[in-house]
């Protein structure tokens, strides 16, 4: 490669790099101001660069005034997202878990609304600025890459200056080192969250219209530049500075990366960078004392009298569960089944995020892993259930421990590995075409079958799954109830706690991890044979979202609530069927509204109903018992 | 003999040598006191001993083993237990819980005999309760064993906390201002506490700025300023001792 090629290749990666550095300093401001990841970040990116187009294409607006438009359009939605939706929650003082979940179901939400709007196709932006390209150097640069490198920079420099010569700025900067004595000398702490969301949203909507020529504007335009901005700031320590730095020099990488060594993989390498800055910069020393999820799960019930004092019970709804195969019909069943399926993973994800406290916004991927082991070796090698079952299982666990190392992230900085590492193992599978079809996925996985008995129906597979949900459920309501367990629980409400309590608090997140995976490995074998069909979109973030999804709606901290989220999930869109794009806004809109007003789950609510009848019964036999004289 | 011997213990934050060479020693059986001015070091010292924060210098040696490496959990094990400053409990879980997490290593269950419960499981599950319970009731918080930690009041907080640290049948227990936010009668009731978990023979370091509770209580004590040792000896010989005065008072204007 000659060198004009090569610094072209350069302008063009700054050029996406400033997009990076602009997203990047949305997160570095709110980590900074609110100690809060907003995930629906990469949607303003969206939302600016769909904003952007109507003023261009409706409205025939000049492009500078469409770029300002969009900065405080979407600058207006952040504020209005920080004071109707995460203003609330935080006043709760809720959970770090309680606010990334509803910045995620923002982020749905948001895409289901671009959905509906501005369709699923990708829409192209008019060219901008058609003239001949620019010859500067010696290298040739089109008219439109360097006006976007000219905006997105002129937008740093006033920040910069806005940061360092204005009094609100350095009021700003103030709050974000010391929020407390900030507020002392007059700094209005929540006026100065609503600005930072404002702020950072107005960056993010106007490297949505820088970026959206350059690519396409489509509804998940968003998702991609998520991680890869996080990263910016990671790599500039989440200061101002560096993470404009960062992004420019994330940007060229990228480029280099896809020119040089494959476009295929430029993502997972950017991943694995980012995944290794984590690792090596933002790893915590010392154990923390505080709990991501503090206050929001279900807590245990003594658990003397939990699910072992039910046993009866559970048999007789177990039984009337069984029955159901024969009184419901093939549609029903088959939603049915996928319930079960996804609730056999779900129950790992609890196991990982309600009782160990770790994010995993990944554990689609291990679904996946799961499911292309069983399918591959059912169809390749020709292995029949017993083998491929146990196998996907073992495939996801070892992938589980493989990628454990991030395990020793915490916070914000896990949240975002996870969905790093859910993205690396998704485009592995997708990239590597010779062993798993790539994109095409793989056709003709039998129904699972044990020597004379074959599952040919749904009704033999619903018996089937259920009783592999109904055996993970006893298991892990086993494990949940013992020694290992109330260690599990510990690591969740204080790590510094439970270290002096004699608890390797690593080696358990890791274990609780890998069961986790094993289950979703589990899952994905059953779903690779009752679906016959797989391909790689079955495992993209928004699956891992959904599981995230039935563990918080179900709560946190309940098996029983895993099962009940997923069949809430998976069958609510059914009902719903006729506003098929609606689907993902329910996702988003159930998100919020449980972080909002059932921070708990069902589950928790099911026991506050229990809690008041046992109150009341209790209070009726003191009122019975006769005083005495 | 003595049980915890730590020799020249340095920690630094920064530009500030927080911990300066700090050296003395716990004797088994005894209830040592170890005061100072606010910012003396008195803390990060017990971060050192119970390995929350990593050391920079010197060398901790419990039972005549050298443990200035090992991470806290490990520490843990061979029968060293603490309580924090800022209390530290298992909020969601019951005070019961909390005791028997405490007790995590009198217990050998793992993952798969979880799973089987077997005979054994069950019956060291059984004594882990009972054990939990045991200490519950030494520290008068049997009655709240099935309440939630995040419910009972601050005072029973910090006993929990303490019984919760005594559940593994510690040798050595470290109490970090144990009467920090109680008023009178509690800290008195705290102090007959503390002799009576002595009396069991367990071996007990005490941080605390209630110097009433310190003296009438222990039987050595080591006193820190600006990160160093100026004095170790019993309360009598403490108390008389100039420079303890000096660093508490200020220096007497001539």
């Amino acid at each position: 490669m000659d060198t004009a090629t090569l610094a072209q290749l350069i302008v063009s990666g700054l050029t996406i790099g400033c997009v990076y550095s602009l997203v990047g300093l949305g997160f570095a401001l709110t980590l900074r101001a609110t100690e809060l990841i907003n995930f629906a970040q990469g949607e303003l990116v969206m939302l600016g660069a769909f904003i952007g187009l109507t003023l261009l294409t409706a409205f025939k607006l000049p492009f500078a005034v469409v770029f300002f438009a969009a900065i405080v359009l979407t600058g207006l939605c952040g504020v209005l997202f920080e004071s109707a939706l995460l203003r609330p929650i935080i006043s709760r003082k809720a959970p770090l878990l309680n606010l990334l979940i509803a910045t995620l179901g923002i982020s749905i939400a948001l895409q289901a609304l671009a959905i509906i709007i501005w369709g699923r196709e990708p829409l192209p932006y008019p060219e901008l600025f058609a003239g001949e390209p620019v010859r500067i150097f010696g290298i040739v640069a089109r008219q439109q890459n360097l006006w976007i490198l000219g905006l997105g920079l002129s937008v740093m420099a006033a920040l910069q200056y806005f940061f360092k010569r204005t009094m609100t700025g350095i009021s700003w900067r103030a709050a974000a080192l010391d929020p407390v004595t900030a507020a002392l000398y007059g700094v209005n702490r929540r006026r100065n969250r609503a600005l930072t969301f404002g702020l950072s949203a107005a960056l993010a909507g106007g490297a949505g219209v820088l970026i959206a020529p350059l690519f396409f504007a489509s509804f998940n335009l968003g998702h991609s530049v998520l991680v890869k901005a996080f990263a910016a700031a990671a790599i500039g320590g989440f200061g101002i500075m560096g993470t404009m730095a960062g992004g420019l020099v994330l940007g060229v990488v990228e480029t280099l990366a896809a020119g040089l060594v494959s476009s295929e993989y430029k993502n997972v390498i950017m991943y694995v960078i980012l995944l290794a800055i984590l690792l090596f910069f933002f790893r915590p020393a010392l154990p923390a004392g505080r709990s991501i999820a503090e206050g929001s799960k279900v807590a245990l019930v003594k658990k003397s009298e939990g699910l072992g004092s039910w046993t009866p019970v559970l048999i007789v709804a177990g039984g009337l569960w069984l029955a159901l195969a024969l009184v419901a019909d093939t549609y029903a069943l088959r939603i049915l089944n996928l319930a079960v399926i996804f609730s056999i993973a779900v129950l790992g994800l609890q196991l990982i995020v309600g009782y160990t406290g770790q994010f995993s916004f990944g554990h689609a991927a291990f679904f996946g892993v799961g499911a292309y082991t069983a399918a591959l070796l059912a169809v390749k090698l020709k292995l029949p259930f017993i083998v491929t079952f146990p196998m996907g299982g073992l495939a996801a666990a070892v992938m589980g421990l493989l990628v454990a190392p991030i395990l020793r992230l915490t916070g914000h900085y896990l949240a975002i590995a996870t969905l790093a590492m859910g993205e690396i193992i998704f485009l592995l599978i997708n990239n590597l075409k010779g062993i798993t079809n790539g994109a095409y996925g793989l056709y003709g996985i039998p129904m699972p079958g044990f020597w004379i008995w074959k599952i040919d129906g749904d009704e033999g597979f619903f018996i089937l799954a259920s009783l592999v949900m109904f055996a993970v459920l006893f298991l892990l309501d086993r494990l949940t109830e013992s020694r290992f367990g109330r260690s599990l629980v510990a690591v969740r409400e204080n790590e510094l706690a439970a270290s002096v309590c004699g608890i390797d608090a690593t080696r358990q997140k890791v274990v609780a991890f890998v069961i986790g995976t094993a289950c979703a490995g589990l899952a994905g074998a059953l779903y690779a044979h009752y679906m016959a069909y797989i391909n790689p979109e079955n495992f993209t973030f928004v699956t891992s979202v959904e599981m995230v999804t039935m563990v918080v709606i179900g709560g946190l901290g309940s098996m029983l609530g895993g099962i009940i989220g997923s069949l809430v999930v998976v069958m609510l869109p059914e009902y719903l069927r006729a506003f098929a794009d609606y689907r993902l806004i329910v996702y988003g809109g159930m998100l919020i509204f449980f972080m909002l007003f059932l921070p708990g789950g069902l589950m928790d609510l099911v026991r506050r109903v229990l809690a008041l009848r046992v109150k009341r019964t209790t209070v009726d036999a003191h009122a019975a018992t006769p005083v005495k004289p | 003999m003595s049980l915890l011997t730590v020799s020249g213990i340095t920690k630094r934050f920064g530009g500030l040598t927080a911990v300066d060479q700090v050296s003395f020693s716990v004797g088994a059986g005894e209830v040592r006191g170890l005061i100072g001015p606010n910012g003396s070091g008195k803390s990060t010292v017990f971060s050192l001993i119970s390995g929350t924060q990593p050391l920079d210098g010197g060398s901790v040696r419990f039972r005549d083993e050298e443990i200035g490496t090992l991470p806290p959990h490990k520490r843990a094990r061979i029968g060293m237990s603490r309580t924090f400053q800022e209390v530290q409990l298992f909020y969601d879980m019951t005070v019961l819980e909390n005791a028997m997490v405490g007790g995590q290593s009198l217990g050998h269950t793992g993952v798969f005999g979880a799973m089987l419960r077997g005979a054994r499981v069950r019956s060291e599950e059984e004594m882990l309760r009972a054990r939990a319970m045991e200490c519950l009731e030494l520290l008068g918080l049997a009655g709240s064993a099935h309440e939630f930690a995040r419910t009972i009041p601050y005072g029973h907080q910090r006993l929990l906390e303490i019984a919760r640290a005594l559940a593994p049948k510690p040798q050595l227990l470290l109490l970090d201002e144990p009467a920090a936010g109680m008023n009178q009668s509690e800290t008195q009731q705290l102090a007959t506490y503390i002799r009576r978990i002595n009396a069991l023979g367990v071996t007990v370091l005490l941080v605390e700025h209630n110097m009433k509770m310190v003296m009438g209580l222990c039987s050595a004590i080591t006193v820190l300023a600006r990160g160093q040792v100026i004095a170790d000896g019993t309360p009598e010989e403490v108390q008389r001792e100039p420079r303890v005065l000096e660093a508490y008072l200020g220096k007497a204007r001539a």
